[in-house]
């Protein structure tokens, strides 16, 4: 004690303001190399850590992570599809490849740079329709798939009028962008079959890809609103129950009224969901219960947690009241993609869901 | 982003085992260096000599707690973490310089402003109000006014509570649990960890500073508890579409921030002989104890009020605007009939004397 009190009140100060600080420069050196690692292994950033795995020689988990990826975020963006579509090939899995051929072609027809996008456009659909082929559909559907189309092909500088495709380019090119398109009207693997044709389009964001359609057997229920737009649908009559929109980025009210909204809906009924700019900001876990309830689940994800929306994703969903989490078909795309030569400008693009009824018009 | 209980029990048990592990190398510190407090001043209501430093284990804990989460938890690591990282450091040294030099209060308000504004540069702001009528108030450029006084508001309010062995702590203790309830209902993970941290942290620490203390946790631990306490209010208004209700703390901080403005007008009155920033005993656990109350009794009553605030916030969270409104006011009514009872009990107190 009499050396303690020996000390000026500086030097105390000193000593413990070094130990202090101390602490903080040994927490700044485990921190940062754990922060940086982890970033790098975040899920967000599957596409440079699957490229230094690659780099590495560690060709097989590179591959993995970047289909891991894929499947998570569903990139508006060339690069990942046409990597992993050439490491597959010369990994001896040209059958697997393809499948990423239509959307690594179809995401190079929105640069900017192309020249000729119709040409882009209509390979990629070509690619997608040699990989699943649709010979038989509805005649009813072909103007609102072509609609559909088009604001897909807007995102690549293509107008109605520039857009001469046929019914099935068009279907191959919602089916290029990683859409769910049932063409035997199953509603997923709910084991429910759709009495009517349906497709349901949401575009989040801003500009040309905020949009949302519900179009049944012809008829489009969907708004230019913001928000989360609710169809309900009578499984055994096809018969339109119930429709609405809830903007549920404005209040938590609205994801109340939603919640309550599905809750009131009778099991079976069939639920078409489309997202306008944005119904995530205030997406409670009430709302996801209810959600789920339909067979929707959160497969994509931000800040590496498994969530149903991020902020301003487009989303597109058909589901049944009553059938188990994840067997729904779900698209989506998250808004946070840039465009090569502009860092700035986030976007993502309409996603689509939908069911064909079988034996329609042979094309 | 859903929730992870077993990370808020870990967090909290982590920061209540830190806290249980470094106060006794801390107090061993504080006798070594002499950075005690000695029952000289009449504000003092201690008999014997106590060290100060048993609140340096708390940001020590919370370095701990964020590398805990970066490290096993990433997916629940928060972009604002590591700046409550620097300030918290910043807030520490102050405490630290204002324990063993007593720093003046003025002084202490415009560097707690300073770094509550660099805070607010890092995106802690609450850019709209929540009314008790339903409805937000946008705050516009009052933003950057009102958030670094809100938090070094919640700062001085913890500081001032801490008065008594074991006030501070466990007030702080029953707002963190108020607030990391109505978090959990709301789904906010990143205020929930904080407040797991806080409620783990205090915990601990009251196995050493409830009645008769062993330690204190000095302006060092309550300015940093404060800050952890009004920088949580925040975290979860940094995706700019949310809107925080800054009511809901506000009743359950209602006690500290009740006797801070109180203070503010004392020191008001105060002002005209130039004393303003002086300090007085006249806070509301120095008037309970001049009632003839033990340090307990004051304690636990104020623990027990305080706990009320709390259930009174979680159901004003729960409710919908129009009865939000009144449950405010009923508190608002509680709070000025508990000072009303106190002053006619004072008054009896004085005459009878």
């Amino acid at each position: 004690m009499e050396n303690a009190a020996a000390l000026s009140n500086r030097t105390r100060v000193l000593v413990l303001c070094a130990l202090m600080l101390a602490a903080f420069a040994v927490f700044n050196a485990i921190y940062w190399p754990l922060h940086t690692l982890q970033r790098r292994r975040a899920p967000e950033n599957f596409h440079a850590y699957a490229r230094s795995l690659h780099e590495a020689g560690d060709r097989t988990a590179a591959i993995v992570v970047l289909q891991q990826g894929i499947e998570r975020f569903r990139p508006p963006v060339a690069a990942p599809y046409q990597d992993l579509q050439s490491w597959l090939i010369a990994a001896g899995q040209p059958e697997v490849a393809a499948r990423y051929e239509a959307a690594g072609q179809l995401y190079a027809a929105f640069d900017p740079a192309v020249d000729d996008r119709t040409a882009a456009l209509k390979a990629a659909s070509a690619a997608a329709l040699k990989l699943r082929p649709i010979n038989v559909f509805p005649a009813s559907m072909e103007r609102p798939v072509a609609l559909l189309a088009v604001s897909v092909a807007a995102l690549a500088g293509l107008t109605r009028e520039g857009f001469q495709f046929t019914y099935a380019e068009h279907l191959g090119l919602l089916q290029a962008t990683g859409n769910a398109l049932s063409d035997d009207g199953m509603i997923g693997t709910t084991g429910v079959r759709s009495p009517v044709n349906i497709l349901v389009q949401g575009g989040g964001g801003e500009g040309m890809y905020r949009q949302a359609h519900i179009i049944v057997e012809g008829r489009d229920l969907g708004r230019p609103r913001r928000g989360f737009h609710v169809v309900l649908i009578e499984a055994d009559t096809g018969r339109v129950v119930g429709s609405s929109i809830f903007d549920v980025w404005s209040s938590r009210e609205e994801a109340e009224r939603m919640a309550q909204y599905l809750e009131d809906a009778t099991p079976g009924t069939i639920g078409a969901f489309a997202v306008y700019d944005d119904a995530s900001a205030n997406l409670t876990p009430a709302l996801l219960e209810r959600l789920m309830a339909f067979g929707l689940q959160p497969a994509a994800y931000v800040q590496r947690t498994p969530v149903l929306l991020g902020l301003q994703y487009s989303f597109a969903a058909l589901g049944v009241k009553g059938a188990a989490p994840g067997t729904a078909l779900q698209a989506w795309s998250p808004y946070r993609y840039t465009r090569p030569g502009d860092e700035k400008t986030y976007y993502g693009h309409p996603v689509t869901c939908g069911v064909f009824l079988p034996g329609g018009t042979t094309q | 982003m859903t929730h992870a209980p077993v990370l808020y029990l870990v967090v909290g048990l982590v920061s209540c085992l830190v806290t249980l592990l470094l106060v006794p190398a801390f107090r061993a510190l504080a006798w070594r260096l002499d950075v005690v407090d000695r029952p000289s001043d009449p504000r003092k209501v201690h008999a014997r000599i106590i060290p100060y430093l048993g609140g340096l284990p708390f940001y020590l804990g919370f370095l701990v707690t964020v590398l805990l989460v970066e490290g096993f938890y990433p997916q629940y690591s928060q972009p604002m973490f590591y700046p409550m990282c620097v300030v918290g450091t910043l807030i520490v040294i102050m405490g630290i310089y204002d324990d063993i030099c007593d720093m003046g209060s003025l002084k202490k308000l415009i560097i707690e402003l300073v770094l509550m504004s660099l805070l607010f540069y890092w995106g802690f702001r609450t850019t709209e109000i929540a009314s008790p009528f339903g409805g937000t108030f946008s705050l516009g450029w009052l933003a950057f006014i009102i958030t670094p006084l809100w938090v070094a508001g919640v700062i001085n309010a913890v500081n001032f509570s801490d008065g008594l062995d074991g006030l501070a702590s466990g007030l702080v203790f029953i707002c963190a649990a108020s607030i990391f309830a109505i978090g959990y209902k709301n789904g906010q993970v990143a205020s929930c960890i904080l407040m797991a941290y806080l409620m783990g942290a205090t915990l601990g620490f009251l196995r050493y500073n409830f009645n008769p203390a062993s330690i204190f946790m000095g302006d060092a631990g309550a300015l940093f508890l404060g800050f952890v306490l009004g920088a949580a209010t925040l975290v979860e208004n940094q995706k700019g579409v949310t809107t925080i209700a800054l009511s809901v703390p506000m009743v359950v901080m209602a006690i500290p921030i009740l006797d801070t403005i109180l203070s503010f007008y004392r020191r008001l009155q105060r002002a005209r002989d130039g004393r303003f920033f002086t300090p007085d005993r006249n806070h509301l656990h120095h008037r309970l104890l001049d009632l003839g109350l033990t340090q307990r009794q004051v304690v636990l009553s104020l623990y027990y009020i305080s706990a009320i605030m709390g259930v009174l916030a979680f159901v004003l969270s729960v409710v919908p605007p129009d009865y939000g409104f009144l449950i405010l006011l009923l508190a608002a009514m509680g709070i000025v009939f508990g000072v009303v009872i106190l002053r006619f009990i004072e008054g009896f107190a004085h005459r009878d004397s």
